[in-house]
């Protein structure tokens, strides 16, 4: 079944078209990579999903994004709602100037959620997801930034977590971190994926075929392919996929 | 993650495996002794400043001697102020400089976060720009004049109608609104030293503002917080350290400022009461008297002593502020070593 679904999409920071024409479809427990080089509009597509390129100036859509059938941009849903239900974690860790325990937290305060019990469980429950809880379980009040680069990023997939949220952006979440880290993130993408739909923009191509079930290629703007990730890497149907998988360029 | 002092720790490795270890030479000569005198200056410029302190403080020492040796301790709680009996205490000099302080500063720095924040987060950009030249140009504005602004503008105002306004409305439940309304007092002097400090913190402010990471704002966006909601608990929990360092600065201006007071607080040696009365800061009762002082040498040192108790406030307010900051920055701190 498909979370969000994607038709007839077109992305301009100006005049200029950042994305050409994306239909897709962002399947429920599953995890869709990105993929294509630098430039080629994964990145402006994810961050379309939850319409984090509203900040930028001069970006406008064209086309439609739904959230279980209900239009994104066009149905009144208010991007905070819309933010709450589509989570997002950054390319770099981007911790609160506040302790472990309130990082996770704020996406819970600001919804008004005031009772100490609910909020405890729900970081608990929140860091334990992220697989950071027996890490951090005894300094909930040290700052967020007294935990390593590799700590603080699953700190932010907690936060994200915390508001419950039906789909999960992830923009590069590994790139700034050592291998070890790497492989606990992907260990988790693949925990996380029993429940939530996941999208996830790498530039690692062993990482997408590692942690996705399903892979998109885009380029220059465009998608050019989309299936499921096993094929993608043995067996893609377009020549371009085959020569930036195979690293002729990207 | 890749700190900087690893980065540092590889090269000398580098110069190892190039192979031939000669002894590393000294530079050419010429470049060793302008390197030097240019050390020379550096060192000639840092040291004066610790020399100009000691002798301001050293001099100020000597200079308050008697007045510190007669009456020791309590000069800081003793009210008498009679220079024909010999008698002085600074009491209402000190309690005058910190009501005056204490209005700037609660007045001030309301104005001059909102300021910062629509000026950072709110104001188009044609309007933030206009708006943040005339709040520069504020600051430019010499002390006398505030002080003449004051007295043509703030006095008749507060006098006419805030000052009976305020008794007639809290001043009813709690006596330190009340009073006769003057118009001078301490409240016509700390807001005026308060529209001085404003400029002062807003800029240091919009300035932090400006600089939050963008990381830091999406992500709190990403979680579905609203703008609001956004630039108060994650922006303005950001610039803290910044706010801070800036209320230091703008204490520093209140504490000192002299003219305007002078020209503001009514400069009646008691001790203000409430916020309608009129009192005496040291600095302007400086001013006002130190030329007669210099008559007598007791006189003169009980001035200079309390010239010195104005210092030892702003250092205090100081230390005490760079602890604060500390504290506030420790987070960033400890996020600067944390690597992998």
């Amino acid at each position: 079944m498909a979370r969000m679904s994607v038709s007839g999409f077109y992305a301009y920071y100006g005049d200029n078209p950042a994305l050409r024409n994306i239909s897709l479809e962002i399947p429920d427990r599953q995890v869709l990579a990105l993929i294509g080089p630098s430039g080629c509009g994964k990145t402006t597509f994810l961050r379309s999903l939850n319409r984090m390129n509203d900040f930028v100036k001069g970006f406008s859509v064209k086309g439609q994004v739904a959230l279980d059938d209900i239009d994104i941009y066009s149905s009144g849903l208010h991007p905070v709602v819309l933010r709450r239900r589509v989570g997002m974690v950054f390319q770099k860790p981007n911790p609160f100037h506040k302790s472990i325990f309130e990082n996770v937290a704020y996406g819970l305060r600001i919804q008004g959620i005031r009772s100490r019990s609910i909020l405890s469980d729900r970081v608990e429950q929140s860091l334990r997801s992220a697989a950071l809880w027996e890490e951090v379980k005894d300094r909930l009040n040290s700052s967020a930034f007294s935990l390593s680069g590799g700590q603080q990023q699953r700190l932010c997939i907690a936060r994200a977590l915390a508001v419950e949220p039906e789909v999960l952006l992830l923009d590069e979440p590994a790139s700034a971190l050592d291998p070890i880290s790497t492989a606990r993130i992907e260990e988790l993408i693949q925990d996380l994926k029993t429940q939530y739909a996941i999208v996830i923009v790498t530039h690692n191509m062993q990482q997408a075929a590692r942690v996705s079930d399903q892979t998109a290629f885009f380029l220059t703007g465009e998608m050019v392919e989309i299936g499921v990730t096993s094929r993608i890497f043995t067996n893609p149907s377009d020549e371009r996929t085959e020569d930036y998988i195979t690293g002729r360029f990207g | 993650m890749e700190t900087p002092e690893t980065v540092r720790r590889d090269i000398p490795k580098a110069t190892e495996q190039a192979g031939d270890r000669t002894e590393v030479r000294e530079a050419p000569d010429l470049a060793g002794r302008s390197e030097r005198l240019f050390g020379w200056i550096l060192k000639g410029g840092g040291l004066s400043i610790l020399v100009l302190f000691g002798v301001v403080i050293l001099v100020c020492v000597v200079a308050a001697w008697p007045s510190i040796h007669r009456f020791g301790i309590s000069f800081l709680w003793s009210s008498a102020w009679n220079p024909n009996r010999k008698l002085f205490g600074a009491f209402p000099y000190i309690v005058g400089t910190l009501w005056v302080t204490g209005i700037a500063l609660v007045t001030s720095i309301p104005v001059a976060i909102f300021s910062a924040l629509f000026l950072s987060d709110y104001a188009p950009s044609w309007l933030s720009g206009i708006v943040s030249t005339l709040m520069e140009m504020l600051a430019g504005i010499p002390s006398i004049v505030f002080g003449a602004f004051g007295i043509t503008f703030m006095v008749p105002l507060l006098r006419d109608h805030f000052e009976p306004f305020l008794a007639n409305t809290l001043g009813k439940h709690w006596d330190f609104f009340n009073g006769d309304p003057l118009g001078y007092g301490v409240l016509a002097a700390g807001i005026v030293v308060g529209f001085m400090i404003v400029p002062l913190v807003a800029t240091v402010t919009r300035d932090s503002l400006l600089m939050v990471p963008p990381e830091m704002v999406e992500a709190s966006y990403a979680l579905g917080a609203t703008k609001a909601e956004t630039v108060f608990f994650i922006k303005l929990r950001e610039v803290m350290p910044g706010i801070v360092g800036s209320v230091i600065l703008g204490f520093g201006r209140a504490v000192g400022e002299t003219m305007a007071v002078l020209l503001l607080v009514g400069n009646q040696p008691s001790i203000p009461q409430t916020i309608q009365d009129v009192g005496y800061t040291i600095s302007s009762l400086l001013a006002n008297t130190f030329t007669y002082a210099v008559i007598d040498p007791l006189y003169a040192a009980a001035e200079v002593e309390l010239g010195l108790i104005l210092l030892v406030i702003t250092l205090a307010v100081n230390t005490l502020g760079r602890e604060l900051l500390l504290r506030l920055m420790g987070g960033r701190l400890a996020g600067s070593v944390g690597g992998g």
